[in-house]
């Protein structure tokens, strides 16, 4: 075909054909707009059939397996048909076969006589020798010593599969994978070198070793307990191994509730938990959504997906303000999503117009004050010890307190403050008029109106607070008390202070404490509250919650892929993770 | 290629080249079923009960060349028999948690950025294939997913021919545009 025609070329791409074939065919006879389009589809096509090619080479194992059962099935169904049809024709075939074995039998122990009834021409018997007579009876004989001898041998008749064992009993495993019913609603299979123990029906605990168990939905549950945690369900397909240092909990079908005393999850279908003897819980997904496998074999079960850095949150921030309603998404493994108060959302959708970054970014206005994405579950931030905040930013202005991410009382704060990247921990007192000791160092790189990749890191151990602009350390500084643990919601995009000593003496003007607990007058933008107190610089809005004034510092630009690791990480890993090299 | 000698032993009822033909078209019948059930253990249902149904009614198969095209009309019957009881509707998964997975593994995109944009490219390559009505979305399964050519794709959804291709035509067109306005720069995509 000759066509100068773009929608015949890509009828072509789609038949099959490569764009090159094409072009040695028709020669470049395209416009260039439309050799452009064509070009570009060619690459979603492309694109498009090797996701399908990976696709295809995962599923492979498994379908193949799939088939195999169902090629199973068909052969079961047609050996039963062809029994029911032996069965329907049986009664009188083995009704003639059992009498001729009688018959011979019983001819067997009296000699042949000559039968003159036999027809005249054909050959009459030959009369039986006399240990031919012997033969059949001194047969029979042989057999039935015999089958009593492999009796008395083999001992009584194999267990029962359906059998369940007592309260008490202790299940060893060395050799290959074992399945029994440990209980009448739940069956397990032991891997090797494994040691589990029965309490009763619904109580076990795993002492060594890995067990994947079955648990039927209805019943009375089961519990599974071991030195690092319990795990709880009520009707699901689940793993658990034990190694020298923590557990290993995954979920094939339902959900389970993992617990270790102080923390507790749930786990659904496809999630994997690893917890180990400091508390420290992971949650990631399986690497093959795998139902059934655990009967079959535990080979493909032991892909975990590795995270170089143990990331506990990330938000890319690439929602659009039509789909804000359902929350800012976190990618980590806690689920932190944000919520967005209604009437106070920060622009979605915000185009990056940087070729670094990708989707959109969420553009915080400072002339607004309460812009904030609310992390109402804040399970992933609450017990870190050491940890590391990135994001990428674009600030529009330089004014004091901006911040990335806030708690919202006690805890720690990163952000900014002019031009300065700041860090900000509550104090045991209220040293400072805002009851938070401030640790920051020169940041002017970071301009108005430019990108900058910036990271925070935290080591509980040194009490260091460590900044880092685009993965190169900017400075670091020593804390004077360690961070108290934060308590309540986290905030992306707003300082949050609740609960600071700010009060109000004279019913028109509100006050702070400064470092030598005189204090001071914050100026109040909330009319509602308080009038401006404008010898006082300060960008705090005081909000009224609950009876209490509540201060507010706003981000003053963009946000993008705001991530936090629970670990100290360094330069080079975050340079990584600002390159996009560490995803998950 | 489809193997019509085999094809031919299959209708005769031979166990064996039935299996053969379900084992080269598995995993791709696999992904399909699985595009439109989230869940991973009931598309491992439906996927036998379609071998179970291809079995059984090889007689019906009358032309063996389109072996494929009517073995995924079975796969769209029992997908639809599964579903019908539920408050459910059409809305295929394109690009899942399964591919960002697989990205990481693609020989030809290995360079981190190239796998975060290929991750934000399938992304919304699955928003915008979820937009498209039904039948749409279905051309795209068929024609991808399941790997059928554009004659199968029209045999397996009664469609005409012309018709489905112009149709997948004008999807590849908006699926570019709206990878152009999102602003995805395929050019970094290039092996």
């Amino acid at each position: 075909m000759d066509s100068n025609n773009k929608h015949d070329w890509i009828e072509l791409l789609l038949e099959g054909r490569s764009l090159d074939e094409l072009r040695e065919e028709q020669g470049d006879c395209l416009d260039p707009a439309d050799a452009s389009e064509v070009r570009a589809i060619e690459r979603i096509v492309r694109l498009m059939r090797e996701n399908e090619s990976a696709l295809e080479a995962a599923n492979q194992r498994r379908a193949e397996r799939l088939v195999g059962y169902a090629a199973q099935q068909i052969r079961e169904q047609q050996s039963e048909l062809e029994m029911e049809r032996q069965r329907d024709t049986a009664p009188a075939e083995t009704g003639a076969t059992l009498g001729n074995a009688f018959w011979s039998l019983i001819g067997s122990f009296f000699p042949s006589r000559p039968d003159s009834s036999n027809a005249p021409g054909e050959e009459r018997p030959r009369p039986a020798r006399p240990f031919e007579r012997l033969a059949m009876p001194v047969l029979l004989s042989a057999l039935v010593i015999f089958g009593v001898y492999i009796l008395l041998q083999k001992g009584p008749a194999p267990e029962n599969r359906n059998q369940t064992f007592a309260p008490q009993t202790v299940f060893r495993n060395n050799d290959e994978i074992v399945s029994l019913p440990i209980a009448p609603h739940a069956q397990a299979a032991l891997g090797v070198q494994t040691v589990l123990e029965k309490f009763s029906d619904s109580q076990f605990r795993l002492a060594q070793g890995k067990v994947w168990l079955d648990v039927q939905k209805g019943g009375e549950g089961l519990l599974v307990s071991s030195p690092y945690g319990m795990v709880c369900v009520t009707g699901t397909s689940f793993g658990v191994q034990l190694n020298e240092d923590g557990i290993v909990v995954d979920v094939a079908r339902g959900s389970v509730e993992f617990s270790n005393g102080s923390r507790r999850h749930t786990l659904v279908q496809g999630e994997c938990l690893r917890a180990d003897n400091q508390g420290l819980i992971q949650i990631g997904q399986r690497a093959l959504h795998e139902a059934k496998p655990y009967w079959v074999s535990n080979q493909e079960r032991e892909l975990w997906i590795e995270q170089n850095t143990r990331q506990v949150a990330h938000w890319p921030l690439d929602e659009l303000p039509e789909n804000i309603k359902e929350g800012v998404k976190d990618r980590g493994s806690f689920g932190m999503d944000g919520a967005v108060p209604p009437g106070e959302e920060p622009e979605f959708g915000a185009e990056t117009q940087s070729e670094e970054l990708f989707g959109t970014c969420v553009r915080f206005k400072i002339a607004m004050r309460k812009q904030a994405i609310v992390l109402e579950k804040n399970d992933g931030l609450v017990p870190l010890k050491d940890f590391t905040v990135a994001a990428w930013v674009k600030r529009e202005s330089q004014v004091a307190y901006p911040r990335i991410l806030s708690s919202a009382s006690n805890g720690w704060r990163v952000g900014f403050h002019n031009d300065e990247l700041l860090f900000s921990s509550a104090a045991n007192y209220p040293q400072h008029y805002r009851g938070i000791h401030d640790y920051s160092v020169a940041a002017s790189q970071v301009d108005a109106g430019k990108w900058r990749h910036v990271a925070y890191t935290y080591e509980a151990d040194q009490r260091k607070v460590s900044f880092f602009i685009d993965g190169q350390l900017a400075g670091s500084q020593n804390l004077v008390e360690p961070i108290k643990e934060p308590m309540g919601e986290f905030y992306i995009g707003l300082g949050i202070y609740k609960g600071v000593p700010v009060s109000t003496t004279d019913g028109a003007h509100y006050y702070g404490m400064d470092a030598q607990g005189q204090s001071y007058p914050v100026r109040a933008l909330n009319p509602k509250v308080g009038r401006e107190a404008p010898q006082y610089d300060i960008p705090i809005m005081i909000l009224m919650e609950n009876g209490e004034l509540t201060p507010t510092t706003q981000f003053d630009g963009c946000i993008d892929d705001l991530r936090v690791f629970g670990e100290t990480l360094d330069s080079e890993t975050i340079r990584k993770v600002a390159k996009f090299d560490l995803l998950p | 290629m489809i193997d019509l000698e085999r094809v031919a032993q299959f209708q005769l009822g031979e166990l064996d080249a039935f299996e053969a033909l379900m084992r080269g078209e598995s995993a791709r019948m696999l992904g399909f079923i699985r595009r439109y059930v989230r869940s991973a253990e009931l598309a491992d249902d439906i996927f036998q009960e379609v071998c179970i149904r291809v079995w059984k009614n090889r007689a019906q198969l009358k032309n063996r060349s389109r072996f494929r095209s009517w073995m995924y009309q079975i796969a769209r019957n029992a997908i639809f028999d599964q579903l019908k009881s539920e408050d459910w509707r059409l809305e295929i998964e394109f690009y899942g948690d399964e591919v960002t997975a697989l990205t990481s593994v693609r020989d030809s995109i290995k360079e981190p950025r190239q796998q975060a944009a290929l991750r934000e490219w399938n992304r919304i390559v699955s928003a915008e294939i979820r937009k498209l009505d039904p039948k749409s979305q279905e051309i795209v399964a068929l024609h991808f997913a399941a790997g059928l050519n554009l004659r199968e794709a029209a045999d397996a959804l009664n469609m005409k021919h012309s018709t489905l291709r112009s149709r997948l035509c004008r999807i590849l067109r908006q699926l570019r545009r709206s990878l152009e306005q999102k602003g995805i720069q395929s050019g970094i995509l290039k092996p």
